[in-house]
């Protein structure tokens, strides 16, 4: 590796020593199966060129990243567009992925927590040749949060809700400086802006201009390693290097983002070299997989697999019923012997890879008779039927249906009797924005963030469908109070606190979430990949993987 | 599918006797049981449809929750004969009592849809002129939509479970079997025993029962046993999207389906009832082609 990309990566990760610098470039030569393996790998010169080709679990949304959601278009995105601040996903052994600043250089926080000053990075072009610089940034902002600006867009508002919402106003203060004001005190701001709910990512003025707010998504143009070339949808999404990128240039040419949803068609392809890598492999095939020489890379994601359970449920508004049910599934069992090993069981509705997550928090404990005695004190005695919401597939869901099913064998056992009933993704999704009904008892979802705000956002009372995704309609005004000092805490130490006070009582008071299990977010790369890093996140990034011939 | 039809459909043509011959069921049964592959077939069914309504009790294990065995078990696990599944359920029993599932979804649908095919398909072709266009064109609409993605629709519409399920696979069906049974009515109706018929006085009623209808059946039956092992596929693919048989409800498609995600490891999970469905399937066509030769009046002469 020679000295001038080795100070051009320490350009791009300021914060970062030399010497941590050089740990994180040799754990992602390897890929992070030094994590995996006690073998201590090598540094490998990357090779440039090529292909690489991504067998991608499900479709992108549209490629406006202000305008939309999911972490299958992170993905594709996070390769394209680029923040302020960013995640630094090129290390594999962190808990938490470090927020670095990118298009800044830096930025301050003021005492009261109520302006953000940015120093923007200088040199930087869109793909289209466009500088960027503080005009440009207001405008990308102004598209999110300004009503009435001749290019806001209602859409991008929608989705950067949780962004913006605080924020009063933005303004250049030079040609290089970026000032955000804003009417609330909000500590997690930073890491909400790096999440794939809406992402605040720096889009060129001038394209906007030229194809207006909805034709942008068709023809994508951002400062990131990667630009736009087409996108075929249902089929594939094709990206190219950007040669004036202002960081180091990515190792392959070309990425392709194919779509195979199907996990068994994913692994095929994979084995027939259709594809470079994939991710979600069917749990009982990552042995086989493993020992025919492909490369398996797990992750501590933020992913959480669980039920919001239904507060307007005649069953599942009684907290002894919510109660028996934490007790009733052998999570243990579930992880070790369905999925393979790829799942941790979860017992709190933290997300890993965030400050407040406590690996040691286990509020229950797997005791079929104790919920057994739990539903008699309900006067359920001789148990219940109620009908559960899952998915046939879709973003982390992991293999939905068969561990559906086989908590629904777990809970047969201590008497409550589970109709499932599925549904495809699309239409899976459109139901969590119209709530439970009664008579359902649990909506399953996938999700978590690296930011603990993630417990607000399914949980404060006022955001009940539709006006948010509170799916099971839990309300505590007790939460929603520590949820309002949380947000407003900027030291660390006591939001921190504060996020597991609320977990507890979500989890032990309430019991109002059923969490199932952390997925390990495995990674299964063919064997001429080298250098892709699997950070503790649901996205990844593409400029450092090479193939090698 | 539409091209298979026409081969189908080529019809020899017979005269209508006057009544009906006293041996008339035994002529049938003469001639099918002599057909060996449709009694290989009738037997298969048989199995296969006895089990499923014996199945409380011959199973060994229950269908829906695990005996103890590992999951996965290979063939041959003591206790398990066909090994066990990716929850760890019996193989065997789910075979069993999925036959229930599968074999009522490929039936009711297609027997419902002939027997709307038989009404629509003889009005059209007897009728002719305006009436024909207007049942013919109605279904041509169905035909711009591919049979599984309409059924997709259908269920998506008035919601999943089994029933409806059933229900939107003998609505796309209706179409196909329509066009089996008005090509054939227009293939016998301007022959000579028609025209006599006419001629002598005939009702309209009379010469659709007495003439037509004998003459159609037969390519309507064999097109409609073709069509079982079809829809036990289609309607593995419908549950597969949430639309149709709910887990844990056994099921023969179903079980491929979940056994995709496991070929590697455990391949029986899906080959198991993959030949299942084979076997039945072909069982059926088999009893087609004997039905075939046996309902139509002339090969019984």
């Amino acid at each position: 590796m020679d000295a001038r990309k080795i100070d051009l990566m320490l350009k791009m990760i300021p914060e970062v020593s030399r010497r941590d610098f050089l740990r994180t470039a040799t754990a992602g030569a390897a890929g992070a199966a030094a994590l995996a393996t006690p073998k201590r790998a090598r540094a490998q010169t990357p090779k440039k060129g090529g292909t690489l080709v991504y067998g991608m679990e499900g479709p992108s949304d549209i490629l406006d990243p202000q305008a939309t959601g999911c972490w299958l278009t992170y993905r594709v995105t996070f390769q394209m567009f680029e923040g302020l601040l960013a995640e630094d996903l090129t290390k594999g052994d962190v808990a938490i992925p470090p927020v670095i600043p990118r298009l800044a250089e830096s930025y301050t926080l003021s005492k009261d927590g109520l302006t953000r000053t940015f120093k923007l990075r200088k040199g930087v072009k869109f793909h289209d040749g466009t500088p960027f610089n503080a005009q440009a940034a207001v405008f990308s902002w102004e598209r999110m949060y300004k009503k009435g600006a001749p290019h806001f867009y209602p859409r991008a508002n929608s989705y950067t809700n949780y962004v913006v919402e605080y924020i009063t106003n933005v303004e250049a203060l030079d040609e290089h400086t970026v000032k955000i004001t804003f009417s609330k005190p909000y500590a997690e701001w930073e890491r909400m802006t790096l999440q794939s709910w809406g992402e605040p990512m720096m889009i060129s003025p001038t394209q906007v201009k030229k194809t207006g707010n909805e034709k942008f998504a068709d023809a994508p143009v951002g400062t990131g390693p990667f630009k736009f070339v087409e996108n075929v949808p249902g089929d594939r999404i094709v990206l190219e290097r950007f040669k004036e990128y202002w960081g180091p240039q990515p190792n392959v040419d070309k990425l392709v983002f194919k779509r195979l949803d199907d996990p068994a068609a994913r692994v095929a392809a994979l084995r027939t070299n259709e594809v470079d890598f994939i991710l979600a492999p069917p749990p009982d095939e990552v042995e086989a997989l493993r020992k025919d020489k492909f490369q398996v890379l797990q992750s501590n994601a933020p992913h959480i697999w669980y039920w919001h359970l239904n507060m307007k449920d005649e069953r599942f508004k009684d907290v002894r019923v919510r109660k028996a049910l934490q007790m009733a599934v052998d999570k243990d069992k579930m992880c070790k012997e369905l999925l393979r090993g790829t799942a941790r069981p979860a017992w709190s509705m933290i997300s890993p890879a965030t400050a407040a997550y406590d690996p040691k928090y286990k509020p229950y404990s797997y005791d079929p008779e104790k919920a057994k005695a739990l539903l008699k004190d309900a006067g359920l005695g001789s148990g219940f039927d109620t009908v559960f919401w899952t998915s046939t597939s879709g973003s982390g869901q992991m293999i939905p249906v068969a561990m559906a099913e086989w908590i629904q064998r777990d809970l047969a056992k201590v008497g409550i009797r589970v109709k499932l009933e599925t549904f495809d993704w699309i239409t899976y999704l459109a139901k969590m924005f119209q709530g439970l009904r009664p008579g359902h008892g649990a909506y399953q979802l996938s999700w978590g963030m690296t930011t603990n705000f993630w417990i607000d956002i399914i949980a404060r009372s006022t955001r009940q469908p539709d006006k948010g995704v509170n799916v099971g309609w839990y309300a505590n005004p007790k939460v929603d109070g520590l949820l309002d000092s949380a947000r407003g805490e900027l030291d660390e130490k006591k939001r921190t606190a504060l996020y597991r006070q609320i977990d507890k009582i979500i989890m032990e008071d309430d019991a109002a979430f059923f969490p199932i299990c952390n997925d390990l977010n495995l990674v299964v790369l063919s064997p001429k990949v080298k250098g892709f890093v699997n950070p503790p996140e649901e996205w990844f990034q593409l400029w450092t993987p090479w193939i090698e011939a | 599918m539409a091209t298979t039809t026409t081969a189908l459909t080529t019809v020899e043509p017979v005269g209508a006797r006057p009544r009906r011959a006293p041996g008339a069921l035994a002529g049938f049964l003469r001639v099918f049981l002599r057909d060996r592959q449709a009694v290989v077939g009738v037997v298969i069914i048989a199995i296969a449809g006895g089990a499923a309504l014996l199945a409380p009790l011959i199973s060994p294990w229950d269908p829906l929750s695990a005996g103890g065995a590992e999951r996965l078990s290979p063939i041959g696990t003591p206790g398990h004969l066909l090994g066990t599944d990716e929850q760890g359920r019996d193989i065997l029993s789910r075979l069993i009592w999925g036959g229930r599932a599968s074999l009522l979804v490929g039936i009711l649908p297609t027997v419902a849809a002939g027997l709307v095919a038989l009404a629509l398909g003889l009005s059209a072709g007897s009728a002719g002129g305006i009436t024909d266009h207007v049942i013919m064109r109605a279904l041509d609409v169905f035909f711009a939509f591919p049979l599984v993605l309409l059924a997709i629709a259908i269920v998506g519409v008035i919601g999943p479970g089994m029933q409806n399920q059933m229900f939107a696979l003998a609505v796309v069906l209706v179409p196909y079997s329509t066009r089996v049974v008005r090509t054939a009515t227009l293939s016998v109706k301007p022959l000579e025993f028609v025209e006599a018929a006419r001629a002598l006085g005939a009702s309209r009623a009379r010469l659709l029962a007495r003439h037509l209808l004998p003459n159609v059946l037969p390519p309507l039956v064999v097109y409609t046993t073709t069509l079982v092992g079809m829809m036990i596929v289609a309607s593995a693919g419908l549950s597969f999207l949430g639309l149709g048989v709910q887990p844990p409800t056994p099921d023969w498609g179903v079980m491929v389906g979940n056994g995709r995600l496991v070929l590697y490891r455990a391949a029986h999970v899906a080959t198991i009832p993959g030949i299942v469905i084979v076997v039945v399937a072909l069982a059926f066509n088999f009893v087609g082609d004997g039905l075939r030769e046996a309902l139509d009046p002339r090969a019984r002469r």
